[in-house]
């Protein structure tokens, strides 16, 4: 097992350099700049020079590249072009923990509601938890975050008034933006285990187990919902991932410090070292969420073993 | 626990409760405040956006600040006087000046930060104001000695500055010259980004940041104006999306909000919550004069736009621009407008009898011009207007929609005939609005970018010999010719004069905003 994960890791090492470069190339090959004229209209083209070199911005882009790879190899990920003298390492390390403990309980939120639901409507299928779980799932797929996101705030924040509107830091921020987050994840849990669930249910061991005369509880607990979920683990993966890294739409609404709201300004801004940061950031966490999943797997189904 | 006990714990608790509730301060005066995203830059010496000056000017003073009716006033300096040249300016300093920690602040202490804050190595962007200083210029730019700045401290209290040309309007810009902890600041690249290394000398101080959330300011005791300043504390709050903004203001969450979309404008049109600052600030369109070469043309393009009919479909409260320079800028005691006149007209016969007049009956044997506007869309809604109105007199025009990096990068190379763009000015004098288009930017064998004609030249001339010239009625006359040549000329088109919409919740009294767009607390006050 030691083996297969450093294998991985050497791949994920590889898919990241071919990130990096990928990001970094096509970034310098998108029109606009960190430091325009036009914008910087009151400041002599001199001190603009003095600015771009500053930054390193005046050496050909394969000097830049070298340059910024030497640094990425020493943990240093740059100075932002735009929240001047802020390091990328600081906007990721201040902007984390707050996209980490939304998405995280989003994400238990997700489980918690998500896989009880699913396993109900498949043992009552047809019944009206059935098509509760269905409409759920159809919402929660088909309607965009920020939709869910206003439509909450106008009831909670507006006409009932018990929850604040924006803001971070104590549990009542909390509410909104978790669940808005953890809707869509709900909608696919649910369909992912419902599935699964009737599909291990047809199966001759559960007919057995049952003919044995092993409590009902017990069936579904145990060898139910063991071999079902299988699914939703392989979607935890990736949903960790996208989570945890924060969302745009919701840390923008909200008015959460997290390090989504960084990720889309810095695009529309051109503040390339802070861009290719949270790619990297975003890359890394992915590959070791993959990752984490696959030998997760090994523990939940004993048929799955690592070979060489 | 048995009955006797438990009593005894309960009085306990009772007492406590009371004499707590006796104890309790007067409530604490406290400003909720928003002006919509976070600034992009948040280091002071480094700032050079709008928002970023929002939050600073509250943090320092300068030896002048902006007072209670928005005009300047002497602050850390308690008197000047001026050489009979108007080169040179000393300064007394007053005595007994503090940091916001309580550290002595001296006239040495400016001229260190003014210097610093100039330094090539540093490459602040937000410099402008510094370059009427002899010597700053040169530093900066790297031919020149930091010693030949012209900033010098004489002794603790008296600080001389040396200008390049005669600056009548001096005082209003130093209230921007704002002093920096300088031990402080050399020792410790992260001293913006803790409460206890921000030191300032404003009428606040920080006490808590988060670059993502915003600010809390309090109070600071050190201030030398500490005793007229009510307000005990001020959440600075970012908030990225006007409409929860504006859903948090009508909550209560906020008291102060001045991230103002049109929504917000259309629900409070009728409240006296609406407050509306002047502000001096032009938005205007470019015209490419090396693409749209007869003056004739572009003369026709303004007399064709109707600036109330625009205005209206923006739903904003601006004022139809008269000129280049707004409202807000003084000649003597007197606005600057109401003497120079009003320079722009609709007028869409006029427009029609120029076009044909120039060779060009109803538009005939123009090229279709291209527009160019950022995705945002009071822009989009704007070109649209002009398309329509350039239309009825026969030209026809197209428009592309860039976001603002990709914008800003192409209005230089000029592949476009007309560009929306705008500027609000420093200052309280003409010059502020009217040296965009001067040629000094690349030196003087150099015209300034799109403004290439015969009467640029002229123009330029006119803003050096106002630049020279020592005698206000004389120098206000050479602004009000220069501004005459240069809309006889329409390398522009001015469109509006910029207003500052604010709401205000009625307990809040005081609220300044300068006519630059500053926001100021200190004279503020909460029922």
């Amino acid at each position: 097992m030691a083996k297969y994960i450093l294998k991985r890791l050497a791949a994920a090492g590889i898919s990241m350099l071919v990130l990096v470069t990928a990001t970094f190339f096509l970034m310098h090959a998108v029109p606009g700049s960190p430091f325009s004229p036009g914008e910087q209209r009151n400041v002599p083209p001199k001190v603009l020079e003095n600015l771009r070199s500053k930054y390193g911005l005046d050496l050909p882009v394969w000097k830049q590249y070298l340059n910024y790879m030497d640094n990425l190899f020493h943990g240093n990920l740059g100075y932002s072009f735009k929240k001047l003298n802020y390091t990328v390492n600081e906007l990721i390390t201040s902007g984390f923990p707050a996209s980490a403990v939304v998405g995280a309980l989003a994400i238990l939120f997700a489980l918690a509601v998500g896989i009880p639901l699913g396993i109900t409507s498949a043992l009552k299928r047809g019944g009206w938890m059935d098509w509760f779980s269905m409409i759920l799932a159809t919402v929660g797929i088909s309607m965009p975050i920020f939709i869910i996101a206003i439509l909450l705030m106008f009831v909670f924040s507006m006409k009932l008034q018990i929850l604040p509107i924006y803001g971070y830091g104590t549990a009542s921020h909390l509410v909104i933006p978790v669940i808005c987050l953890a809707f869509s994840p709900i909608a696919y849990i649910t369909r992912l285990m419902r599935s699964s669930m009737l599909e291990v249910l047809r199966q001759d061991y559960i007919r057995s187990t049952r003919a044995r005369g092993v409590p009902e509880l017990m069936v579904i607990a145990k060898h139910g919902v063991r071999n079902s979920i299988l699914p939703v683990v392989t979607y935890i993966g990736p949903l960790i991932a996208i989570l945890l890294t924060g969302s745009f739409v919701v840390e923008r609404l909200f008015m959460i410090p997290g390090i989504g709201r960084y990720f889309v300004t810095a695009v529309s801004e051109r503040d390339y070292s802070v861009i290719l940061g949270i790619t990297i950031f975003y890359g890394a966490f992915i590959m070791l969420c993959t990752l984490l999943v696959d030998v997760a797997y090994a523990i939940i189904d004993p048929r799955v073993k690592f070979t060489d | 626990m048995n009955r006797k006990s438990l009593a005894i714990v309960l009085l306990l608790l009772a007492l406590f409760a009371a004499t707590s509730a006796f104890a309790a301060d007067a409530p604490k005066k406290v400003i909720n405040y928003s002006n919509g995203n976070a600034p992009p830059v948040l280091e002071p010496i480094m700032n050079n956006y709008l928002e970023g000056s929002y939050l600073i000017y509250n943090l320092y003073d300068g030896l002048a600040r902006i007072g209670k009716d928005g005009v300047a006033e002497l602050a850390y300096a308690e008197s000047y006087t001026v050489s009979d040249d108007g080169l040179t300016w000393t300064f007394k300093i007053r005595k007994g000046s503090k940091f916001s920690d309580g550290s002595p602040l001296t006239a040495r202490d400016w001229e260190a930060s003014f210097k610093h804050r100039l330094s090539p190595e540093v490459a602040s962007p937000g410099i402008n104001l510094y370059l009427f200083v002899k010597g700053a210029e040169a530093y900066n730019q790297g031919n020149g000695k930091v010693d030949d700045v012209a900033f010098k401290a004489i002794d603790d209290n008296t600080l001389e500055i040396k200008l390049e040309n005669p600056t009548p309007f001096f005082i209003d810009v130093v209230c921007y010259y704002i002093p920096y902890k300088m031990d402080v600041v050399r020792k410790d690249p992260e001293w913006f980004k803790k409460p206890a290394t921000y030191i300032g000398n404003g009428a606040f101080r920080v006490k808590s940041l988060n670059p993502q959330t915003g600010f809390v300011l309090e109070k600071n005791p050190h201030y030398y104006d500490a005793a007229n300043v009510k307000i005990d504390e001020v959440n600075f709050n970012f908030i990225d999306d006007d409409a929860v903004a504006l859903e948090a203001y009508r909550k209560g969450e906020l008291n102060v909000n001045d991230s103002i979309n049109s929504e917000g404008m259309s629900a409070f049109k009728d409240s006296k919550e609406l407050v509306t600052f002047p502000r001096i600030g032009t938005t205007y369109i470019s015209l490419q004069t090396g693409n749209i070469k007869d003056a004739r043309v572009r003369r026709a393009m303004s007399l064709a736009l109707d600036r109330k009919a625009i205005i209206n479909i923006l739903g904003m409260p601006y004022i139809p621009a008269q000129g280049l320079v707004p409202y807000g800028i003084h000649w003597g005691n007197k606005e600057f407008r109401e003497v120079a006149g009003n320079l722009i007209k609709t007028d869409v016969a006029e427009a029609k009898k120029l076009l044909a007049e120039a060779g060009h009956p109803d538009g005939k044997g123009l090229p279709t011009f291209r527009i160019i506007t950022m995705n945002v869309q009071e822009d989009t809604d704007n070109a649209q207007a002009w398309q329509s109105m350039w239309k009825q007199i026969g030209i026809n025009s197209e428009i592309a929609t860039y976001e603002s990096s990709v914008y800003w990068d192409l209005i230089d190379p000029g592949e476009w005939e007309a560009a929306r763009d705008g500027w609000t000015g420093d200052y309280d004098d003409p010059k502020t609005n009217l040296f965009l288009w001067m040629a000094y930017r690349e030196g003087p064998e150099k015209d300034v970018r799109w403004y290439d004609t015969p009467n640029a030249k002229e123009f330029d001339r006119l803003m050096r010999a106002a630049d020279a010239e020592l005698d206000s009625e004389k120098r206000m006359n050479l602004f009000k010719e220069a501004e005459r040549v240069i809309l006889e000329d329409m390398p522009v088109i001015p469109l509006w004069h910029g207003v500052e919409p604010i709401l205000i919740k009625p307990e809040v009294t005081g609220m300044v905003k300068s006519n630059i767009g500053h926001v100021y607390f200190q004279y503020a006050d909460v029922k």
